[in-house]
């Protein structure tokens, strides 16, 4: 048994008892990063050993009865966020060299609730991309079958959490990019509602969809996360100053009646029969903790693919614009393939005599989707979804076709668009040993809701409980 | 041939004014560029375009925008979103600059000048750029690049293509910047960049209905001078190229003030497209009526207005006024001083005299009781003997009894005739109101 | 641009977006983008009446900003950190040819 496969009030109430240390736990981490990065290829930077048990040492020692949940843990965060002291690469050859000159809000939000950060995942650089191969720092590889993908763009945050690295990680979610590696490695990831979480600090890929959210082995480790990440932050004129719920307290309320609404459009045909029985299945479970199933439907999801992509690359053409190499970074040309080709689409998508027919419809298609979403939530609480429609794939399939690439987001991209929370938990696994994630799909700022549900089901399913056999010890 | 009436300018100015805010547009870096005593020292993520940064607006210069708008008497836009404008320049941190496109805060209205009345199309608030500097570095020519102007509020003031002839375009951005000076919104100092003009010149034949088909845009003028001149020169290229019957290129030109000619600018290269789309970053910005007319309570009478009011009022001489409508705080004293001296039959145009001729200090914490005591006695010593007076005035009526007769009759007005004679006598610098007064009472007292 | 991209878009795309590619990145970056944008250009199909509003952001505040107030900036140091060319003080970039006399 590893300390790293406890649960963040379990961790803490051992902490606060003195029974483990904080320097254990960091020497635990180490230990699982040095046993395993050199192949999985989670991280992109790392802090030195010697200083990160000093600062553990130091949380040690100041640590009384009252102590947060996240004092003295260990975490990482995609290499998208600024925090003083580290390197903030986006996993772009761009910025390579760049040092952070000031740190995000969530990093200092989770610094001063006393969480330890040892280092900076892998992802698609820039966030563009859904597998984590996108990245001038290497490919990184699924825990479960080092052959495939562990998906992405949060893919180096999954597998740190996935391969008990660290107790949590922070990811980013612009079309999926929490989501999408939770489901493929096998933990919890929490997108949260646009607004929920500042995004100071935190590298842009397109500014109206950004969300800055946590991941971990649980919906319970996620609420307690959460609860020091979230709120209104006078740096971000995006962020919501909507009161935050108590995101743990809430987690034990009874989800009975509760009703969960399957869409057709979420089972189209693309979808990998395999996966569709196991969301299924999860819709099963949940009648049998109280809850209804409602069939619904949101007409214009299929538009979802071509919507999010012009908003989210005409923004991202814009947000890229900053890198000229000028004050910082390398020349434009830095960029890779993808990426460039990502920014000519969006300033496509924006250049005269196109803007009318793409970005400005796909806003009013935007206003559609959103009004879809609003009139489901009145049949129902919460959307049980697929996260992707196939199984993570081998490495390379996704990079070389790129109509499948963009095609594999379908069932996460929209719930960007309209700003809702949606929490991926693993749901299963397929014949050949993949794991299989659902989401549960939330009005905007609901996210306690979700978490509560996902909490419910993850006393009774232990799905996520299960590493691989490969990177047991 | 009379070639030099064949053809009529048209001509529009953009004229864009720092606004004087103590902090930046979208971040708390202070807003000094010019004090600034060392490059890139009022910078920060958000004016460097750091990754990750984002921007916050500053509500004065939204408000500031809309008092200028108010004052100009704009429309103002209830609702109103920030725009990016996307293109490339070293000086430009985000590649994009954060502006407005298509709703502005202040929509159209008009400025009136002597030759006529100019419409101003729209004002809108954006972000100003850093500043280049061209050099040469370890033996290399190099372009140093300073950001601490990087994100200061900047509004830019959009005029129709209806400005006749140089001199009105100087008299229009003159008018321009003594209001934006006197609503305290900005300094406006053309040789700190504060204030920049933008000229965009065409020639049309005098017959013709439409617009031109090519524009010459001239930029960053800094001083109305060069201005009048860049225009004149101008006018006269273009004349040449059109009387060959050929068409000027539209680009964009610099001016020269040592030769006095504008040159032409290599065109960026590319197209221009704007790629304008709302920034996400940004919350759209709400005005409810009563937030407007909040607004409006804090802009004050405008020159113009004061002065029409100063001449109908006090009977101040037009040209004297201009010069002393400096700001409302100046205007407020002066209110009380010229009020003051009304009731005390003291002659307005000579307590202006005195001010502008710095006799009298128009130093807002005096009050203007002491100021005006101040120039009776600085006037008494002029005053003349007594005794001399008494002579000169009985001379004067011994020669006009006539007038007397008829000033008796209620002829009030031969006062001034009487009060010019005596005038003649004693020479200049003596003080007519006490002429005035003294053959007033002599007048009377024998009736 | 036609209806169906050609190079010459691609080039002109890429000089907007200041990105110098070779010929052959030009290439490969058309066949992509003739792969992807019928998808992607979906919406342009959707019969949307004109009364629906446009999504451009999904903040629900309005009329968020700052009071205009003096915060700290960057010290001189910081800011130029993470330049490859500075020079006292100042950020380098090669001379901009602008202008012909």
């Amino acid at each position: 048994m590893m300390l790293m496969d406890l649960s963040i009030p379990e961790l803490s109430k051992l902490l606060v008892a003195r029974k483990i240390s904080s320097v254990d736990l960091v020497k635990e981490s180490y230990k699982r990063i040095t046993a395993w990065d050199g192949q999985l290829n989670s991280f992109i930077s790392l802090k030195d050993k010697k200083i990160a048990i000093r600062e553990a040492n130091i949380l040690d020692k100041n640590r009384t009865k009252n102590s947060g949940a996240l004092y003295g843990l260990v975490f990482s965060m995609k290499d998208a966020y600024l925090a003083l002291g580290t390197k903030t690469t986006c996993a772009s050859n761009m910025l390579k060299n760049f040092k952070s000159p000031y740190s995000s809000t969530v990093y200092q939000k989770l610094k001063s609730a006393g969480a330890i950060l040892i280092g900076k995942n892998n992802l698609d650089s820039w966030g563009h991309g859904g597998s984590t191969e996108n990245s001038d720092f290497g490919v990184s590889k699924n825990p479960w079958d080092q052959k495939r993908v562990a998906g992405g763009s949060s893919g180096g945050s999954a597998i740190a959490v996935a391969s008990r690295m660290v107790n949590f990680a922070i990811g980013e979610d612009t079309g999926g990019s929490i989501r999408n590696p939770s489901s493929m490695c096998n933990i919890s990831g929490l997108k949260v509602s646009y607004g929920r979480v500042s995004r100071w600090g935190t590298i842009a890929y397109a500014s109206s969809l950004d969300t800055v959210g946590p991941m971990a082995k649980s919906s319970e480790d996620l609420a307690y996360v959460l609860q020091e990440m979230a709120g209104a932050d006078k740096k971000d004129a995006s962020s919501a100053q909507k009161k935050l719920d108590d995101y743990i307290s809430n987690l034990k309320k009874r989800i009975k009646g509760k009703k969960i609404g399957l869409a057709k459009e979420f089972f189209s045909k693309n979808i990998d029969p395999e996966i569709e029985k196991i969301v299924r299945k999860v819709a099963e479970r949940l009648t049998r903790l109280g809850a209804e199933i409602v069939n619904v439907s949101i007409p214009h999801l299929n538009y979802g693919i071509s919507i999010y992509y012009l908003i989210a690359l005409s923004e991202t053409s814009s947000n890229m614009a900053r890198y000229d190499g000028v004050r910082y970074g390398n020349k434009r040309e830095s960029l890779s393939p993808e990426t460039i080709k990502r920014i000519i689409l969006g300033t496509y998508a924006l250049s005269a005599g196109y803007a009318d027919k793409l970005y400005k419809k796909a806003q009013k298609a935007r206003t559609v989707l959103i009004d879809e979403y609003r009139r489901v939530f009145k049949k129902c609480d919460v959307l049980l979804a697929p996260v992707t429609p196939s199984k993570p794939a081998k490495i390379g399939e996704l990079i070389n076709d790129p109509v499948k690439n963009f095609l594999e987001d379908l069932y996460t991209v929209t719930v960007n668009v309209a700003g809702l929370p949606s929490l991926a938990i693993p749901a299963g696994f397929t014949k050949d040993n993949l794991p299989i994630g659902v989401q549960l799909i939330g009005e905007r700022f609901h996210e306690a809701e979700l978490l509560n549900i996902g909490y419910k089901y993850q006393q009774n399913f232990r799905d996520y409980k299960k590493i691989p056999t490969t990177i047991k010890n | 041939m009379k070639t030099k009436n064949k053809y009529k300018l048209v001509c529009g100015l953009e004229i864009h004014v720092e606004l004087k805010t103590a902090s930046k547009m979208f971040c708390g870096c202070k807003n000094d560029p010019f004090g600034a005593k060392k490059p890139n020292i009022y910078t920060c993520p958000v004016c460097l375009g750091l990754p990750g940064a984002l921007p916050v607006p500053n509500k004065k210069a939204i408000e500031w925008i809309i008092r200028l708008g108010l004052a100009l008497k704009c429309p103002i836009n209830t609702f109103s979103k920030f725009d990016r404008k996307h293109y490339f320049y070293p000086d430009l941190a985000k590649g994009y600059q954060i502006s407005q496109y298509d709703i502005p805060f202040c929509g159209p209205t008009t400025l009136k000048t002597t030759e006529g009345i100019i419409r101003i199309n729209r004002i809108h608030l954006e972000e100003d750029t850093g500043k280049l500097l061209h050099q040469t570095v370890d033996g290399e020519q190099a372009s140093l690049v300073d950001f601490n102007r990087s994100g200061v509020p900047l509004i830019e003031i959009v005029s129709e293509a209806d400005i006749k002839s140089s001199k009105q375009a100087v008299e229009y951005a003159k008018k321009l910047r003594r209001i934006i000076r006197f609503l305290g919104i900005a300094d406006c100092d053309m040789e700190k960049g504060g204030m920049r003009l933008e000229a965009n010149i065409s020639l049309k034949k005098d017959n013709d209905v439409s617009l031109p088909n090519y524009k010459v845009e001239v930029k960053n003028i800094n001083s109305f001078r060069y201005m009048q001149k860049a225009i004149e020169y101008e006018i006269q290229r273009q004349k040449k190229i059109l009387s060959k019957g050929k068409q000027p290129i539209q680009e964009t030109r610099g001016f020269n003030p040592q030769t006095g000619k504008t040159f032409s600018q290599r065109q960026k290269e590319g197209a221009k497209d704007y790629r304008y789309f709302p920034d996400p970053d940004l919350s759209p910005i709400f005005f409810t009526k009563e937030q407007i007319e909040e607004i409006a309570r804090d802009v004050p009478e405008l020159p113009s207005d004061i002065k029409k009011r100063w001449i109908k009022k006090y009977g101040i001489r037009d040209k004297c006024v201009d010069r002393l409508v400096k700001n409302s705080e100046q205007v407020k004293w002066l209110e009380k001083l010229f009020s003051l001296a009304a009731k005390k039959q003291i002659n307005p145009n000579k307590l202006v005299k005195a001010i502008l001729n710095k006799k009298i200090n128009c130093d807002l914490t005096t009050s203007v009781n002491k100021a005006l005591s101040l120039f009776v006695t600085q006037n008494s010593k002029k005053q003349l003997d007594i005794r001399l007076l008494e002579k000169i005035v009985n001379d004067v009526m011994l020669l006009y009894p006539a007038q007397v007769e008829a000033f008796r009759a209620g002829k009030t007005t031969l006062i001034n005739f009487f009060v010019g004679q005596v005038a003649k006598k004693v020479g200049k610098g003596v003080d007519i109101q006490q002429i005035r007064q003294f053959f007033e009472k002599k007048l009377l007292k024998k009736k | 641009m036609s209806s169906q991209m050609d190079l010459n878009d691609v080039e002109y795309l890429a000089q907007l977006s200041k990105l110098s590619l070779s010929q052959k990145q030009l290439k490969k970056i058309l066949v992509d983008l003739r792969a992807i944008i019928g998808h992607m250009s979906k919406v342009s199909k959707m019969k949307l009446s004109k009364k629906i509003p446009r999504t451009n952001r999904l903040g629900n505040e309005q009329n968020v900003w700052r009071e205009d107030v003096v915060e700290t900036s960057l010290n001189q140091e910081v800011a130029l950190k993470n330049a490859k060319r500075k020079y006292n003080g100042y950020f380098v970039v090669k001379q901009l040819v602008r202008k012909t006399k």
